[in-house]
């Protein structure tokens, strides 16, 4: 019979409870199993906790003579994993107190006065299961394979940063690496289809969300750890970061030879600087192996703000995808394309101050809003007349081969190489744009119509006017374009640069 | 009494800094040879001074309980998992029992020990089944059992450690899985119990522990552990953490995590 119940519970358990709890998310089911856990402790192997026993506590300092038993004996408690107690217990078996006795012959500390005994508190190690099974789930995902690289990013989805994850990874296949990529942050990865197929991925971000930071700190350092992988790549992602600034040493400890991705600063809405250099440059040099830009100008600013060697920065500008001839496609209308987020940093009160000084130029604005700031641009412009909002677009290639612009207009207050830049170029369109951090190394005077004075409406004005009123120096502008990418950002070029890197593809 | 013939049991036991704690150890350990000796099984004590200073050394290699045929291994690992293996080399037992030089034990934990080594199938790794911390802390809980646990969730050794660095084990097992060096202060990595008692599980072999038994673990301010704990310390890369599938948290899951050990046997 009891075998029987054993049987029909254990069936229980396997096929009924734990499938429902596992539909359950990761801390509930944890919180059941807990519970089932004591139950069994209780009901099948008889554990208790006697609560209602009391602990004799005699005042006396001296050492108990061995005929009194102050603690009533008790069968020693097998093993339990009850999280962790502090109870006025029987918790001292008397033959433990026998061999404190006999030892505070050697140790005087360890005599059984009854404060002595009265002092202890009952220790089980504490059940913290989430972070192990996540990181079972995660090792499930990557079964057998064997990476070579494995790249650190915050999320994939449409962006400019997560367009350069995707020319990494295909770089990297393209190389004969087996590549791993791990997203960091708790949101779908809208672009994970972009992904080339033969590389793994791992949202630890999602699968980790019932997990505290330190936690998914510790999944994640120990996949890169337990990975074949020499070669760890982070591309903006925090956690990453955290990895290499608390275990760094361990990482290098172990070979793996670690880079990192950085592209500009940014600024708060206080207008504090925020950047990756900024936040952990400081404690992570260290531990760098190299550190990849995709401007000549932010290593040189990063020298001035970090006297950082240049030696460990390298310029990689990134690609296009050039499949098709490029086709001129700017018009003489009077019609402007805006593309971006309504961000602080895209400058979007810039762009609502020339709209006004331009009534007779419509612009057509593709972007979204998210933060109250951007919200607040966005209502400012659907006062304006001339400026028409089109919400966010898949392809900057379909939104200009199906519309008739004059030029794409660019006011970002600081900046890297935006890959809008180089995709409007593509996408036939010249470009004004505003000078800051490293756009000039594409749009300058032979190749567009860079704004110096980045801050001044008017200065964007007259270059627009510029621009607006000479037809021929603007396609050859664009012309001159095509051609610096043509000559620097092709997948050729980027491969080329990236096996130039010491230790990256030719794990040294 | 005499002790002519090779040891059953080496205690190994690590010294560095300890001064005149040491003293007090080795006196407690006597304790448990004396034990062991009154049930006809020969322990020998195989002292390990790691850089140990100059007080610490005179406190071992005086040390009224020393008999001749002890050893003292003078080596200057700087590490407690190189100087276990060291001593763990210089040992003549056919059964190992580690311990650290500033604990005690519950006088039948070495005979207890050897009890179930030799009453369980397969390969086992007993420690102590108690441990009662005093000094900073004063606790006392238990060690886990995998045999009496057998549903533990394995996923929780990612972030705990259940075991402690006392452990007994025929000697071929310490042979054939050596600790590994920590040097924590250039790799960050630390833990080295933890590691090792991963590992050995990793390798099919069970933790167990003696009944009534228990280490009594002197907690300081200022430990190893404490400053592992502070320095952001990593367990090394383990066999353990290569096969996370064997860690589901079923009954019938570890037993086939302890079949496999059975075949590999």
């Amino acid at each position: 019979m009891r075998r029987f119940s054993f049987l029909l519970l254990h069936f229980f358990w396997r096929k009924i409870a734990l499938p429902v709890m596992r539909l359950l998310p990761l801390r509930r089911q944890m919180q059941f199993r807990t519970l089932a856990h004591h139950v069994k402790m209780t009901f099948v192997h008889g554990q208790i906790i006697d609560f209602y026993s009391q602990v004799f506590v005699n005042t006396t300092q001296s050492c108990i003579p061995p005929e009194m038993v102050l603690f009533p004996a008790v069968t020693p408690v097998e093993p339990s994993f009850i999280l962790n107690k502090s109870v006025p217990l029987p918790l001292i078996p008397v033959w433990i107190v026998d061999e404190l006795r006999s030892l505070s012959e050697i140790e005087p500390d360890l005599c059984p006065t009854p404060e002595f005994l009265a002092s202890f508190v009952s220790y089980t190690p504490p059940l913290e299961l989430g972070p192990g099974e996540v990181y079972r789930e995660c090792s499930s995902i990557i079964s057998d394979f064997n990476a070579d690289i494995i790249f650190l990013i915050p999320w994939l989805v449409v962006g400019g940063a997560d367009q350069g994850v995707l020319h990494h990874v295909t770089a990297a296949l393209a190389a004969g690496k087996n590549v791993l990529v791990i997203s960091t942050i708790d949101r779908e990865s809208s672009w994970r289809k972009r992904l080339p197929q033969e590389a793994k991925f791992i949202e630890l971000g999602e699968l980790g969300r019932g997990l505290s930071e330190s936690q998914r700190l510790s999944v994640l350092t120990r996949i890169v750890l337990q990975s074949s992988a020499k070669i760890i790549h982070i591309i903006n992602s925090p956690l990453g970061w955290d990895m290499l600034k608390q275990y760094g040493r361990s990482l290098n400890a172990v070979n793996k030879h670690v880079f990192a991705s950085v592209f500009c600063d940014d600024y708060d809405y206080h207008g504090c600087l925020r950047s990756y250099a900024q936040m952990y440059f400081v404690d992570c040099w260290k531990y760098l192996d190299g550190i990849m830009c995709d401007t000549q100008w932010y290593p040189q600013d990063l020298k001035r703000q970090y006297g950082v060697s240049l030696d460990k920065i390298k310029t990689i500008y990134f690609p296009v995808s050039i499949e098709s001839t490029f086709v001129y496609r700017a018009v003489s209308e009077q019609k402007i394309l805006w593309v971006g987020r309504f961000a602080q940093q895209k400058r979007v009160d810039l762009l609502i101050k020339i709209a006004r000084l331009l009534p007779h130029i419509n612009f057509d604005v593709y972007g979204y809003a998210v933060h109250p700031y951007e919200r607040e641009m966005e209502d400012e412009m659907r006062k304006l007349g001339n400026i028409n909002l089109h919400g966010a677009f898949e392809s900057l290639e379909s939104v200009v081969a199906t519309n008739s612009y004059s030029l794409l207009l660019y006011t970002s207050g600081w900046d890297g190489l935006p890959l809008t830049l180089l995709d409007a170029t593509m996408a036939g369109l010249p470009i004004v744009a505003s000078a800051v951090g490293g756009v000039p190394e594409f749009i300058n005077e032979e190749t567009g119509y860079p704004v110096w004075n980045h801050d001044s409406p008017l200065a964007y004005v007259e270059r627009i006017n510029q621009a607006m009123m000479d037809d021929v120096a603007k396609r050859l502008k664009w012309d001159s374009a095509v051609e610096l990418l043509l000559a620097r950002h092709t997948t050729a070029h980027f491969t080329l640069q990236l096996n130039k890197i010491c230790g990256y593809f030719d794990d040294k | 009494m005499s002790e002519t013939i090779s040891p059953i049991i080496s205690a190994v036991i690590n010294f560095h800094g300890e001064g005149l704690i040491g003293h007090k150890t080795l006196m407690g350990l006597e304790r448990l040879r004396l034990f062991a000796n009154k049930r006809n099984i020969s322990v020998e004590f195989v002292l390990v001074l790691d850089g140990a200073d100059s007080e610490t050394t005179r406190i071992v290699r005086s040390s009224p309980v020393l008999r001749d045929s002890d050893k003292i291994v003078e080596v200057a690992n700087y590490d407690q998992g190189a100087s276990r293996n060291s001593g763990v080399a210089a040992a003549r037992g056919e059964y190992v029992c580690i311990f650290d030089g500033d604990d005690y034990y519950s006088e039948n934990w070495l005979i207890n020990a050897l009890n179930i080594v030799n009453s369980k199938q397969g390969s086992v790794v007993v420690h102590p089944a108690y441990v009662v911390c005093f000094g900073v802390v004063h606790s006392i809980g238990n060690t886990l059992d995998i045999d009496i646990n057998s549903d533990y969730p394995l996923s929780n050794l990612f972030s705990v450690h259940p075991w402690v660095s006392s452990s007994f084990a025929t000697r071929d097992i310490y042979l054939s899985h050596p600790y590994h060096r920590s040097d924590s202060n250039n790799t960050g990595f630390g833990f080295e119990d933890w590691h090792w008692n991963l590992e050995i599980l990793s390798q099919g072999i069970r933790h167990v522990s003696a009944p009534n038994t228990a280490l009594f673990y002197r907690r300081k301010k200022s430990s190893v552990l404490v400053h592992h704990h502070e320095e952001n310390v990593l367990v090394r890369p383990s066999r353990f953490f290569d096969a996370p599938e064997k860690w589901l948290a079923s009954e019938a899951h570890f037993s086939e995590y302890a079949c496999k050990t059975g075949e590999d046997k």
